[in-house]
């Protein structure tokens, strides 16, 4: 009488180990799709936000530039100067954050062709950037 | 891998940081232009998919934790008061994770809305630890 109830336990046991494997196995994909998505969508925000950067410092120095020729036109060189002083920091500021877009773009380009030590290359200029 | 991961996420970070400062220096101005408005909106909708995604990676590590300890239980039936601990943990963490993506939503949806404050305060309260 006990026989094939240990005989039925030990086939489950045998059928179920594979199949737990199966889950775990699937379990482990998932984690790395969904690591892949968490890369994939953090590059796209990096080169939308590098973007939205450069479209405020443009705006920024159109301002600027307008304020500027207001002050030479008044003879205020004072003024002009320390104007112009933040125009060259917003040049500046404009190069950094082409750089970084321009960085962000090969780095995409690098993951996609799944060359990993040029990425983290690409990751290693991007941070000194920041 | 996870290296890389949160020096993804430290990379987002500086760049999010970067962002709203330009943000606070125009705070004063009038509307934004409407090109800057647009790439404004992109970055809160990729956010936003970031936060899914984050939330998605979560309760996968999670459910992968969760099929390793059910593989190692059936082994070693046992120890199962102490894997029923282990489960208990898991899903604090499956609590949480659900909680940072409520308040995420509750955030896109403030960001929608024009509400800058409540959504700051709202991130605010994402990350506390």
């Amino acid at each position: 009488m006990c026989k094939p109830i240990f005989y039925i336990f030990l086939m489950s046991f045998i059928f179920a180990a594979p199949l737990r494997a199966q889950d775990i196995s699937n379990a482990i994909a998932g984690v790395n799709r969904a690591q892949q998505r968490v890369w994939d969508v953090g590059l796209q925000l990096n080169a939308a936000i590098f973007k939205l950067n450069t479209l405020k410092l443009d705006w920024q120095k159109n301002e600027l530039t307008a304020f500027l020729k207001e002050a030479q036109q008044k003879g205020d060189m004072d003024a002009a100067g320390k104007i112009q002083d933040k125009l060259n920091e917003i040049d500046h500021r404009k190069d950094l954050e082409n750089q970084k877009l321009d960085l962000n773009n090969q780095l995409i380009a690098a993951k996609q062709q799944g060359d990993q030590g040029k990425a983290d290359d690409l990751i290693f200029q991007l941070k000194n950037l920041q | 891998m996870k290296y890389h991961f949160f020096l993804l996420l430290s990379l987002i970070a500086f760049g999010l940081v970067s962002c709203e400062t330009t943000q606070v220096v125009h705070h004063k101005a009038p509307a934004l232009p409407p090109e800057i408005q647009k790439a404004q909106d992109d970055v809160y909708g990729l956010e936003n998919q970031m936060y899914q995604a984050q939330h998605d990676l979560a309760i996968a590590q999670i459910d992968e934790k969760e099929q390793e300890l059910q593989y190692q239980k059936s082994a070693n039936p046992a120890f199962s008061a102490q894997y029923t601990e282990r489960f208990s943990k898991l899903e604090v963490l499956r609590a949480n994770a659900e909680n940072r993506y409520s308040l995420a939503q509750q955030w896109y949806s403030a960001v929608q809305n024009g509400d800058l404050d409540s959504a700051k305060s709202i991130q605010e309260q994402m990350n506390q630890p």
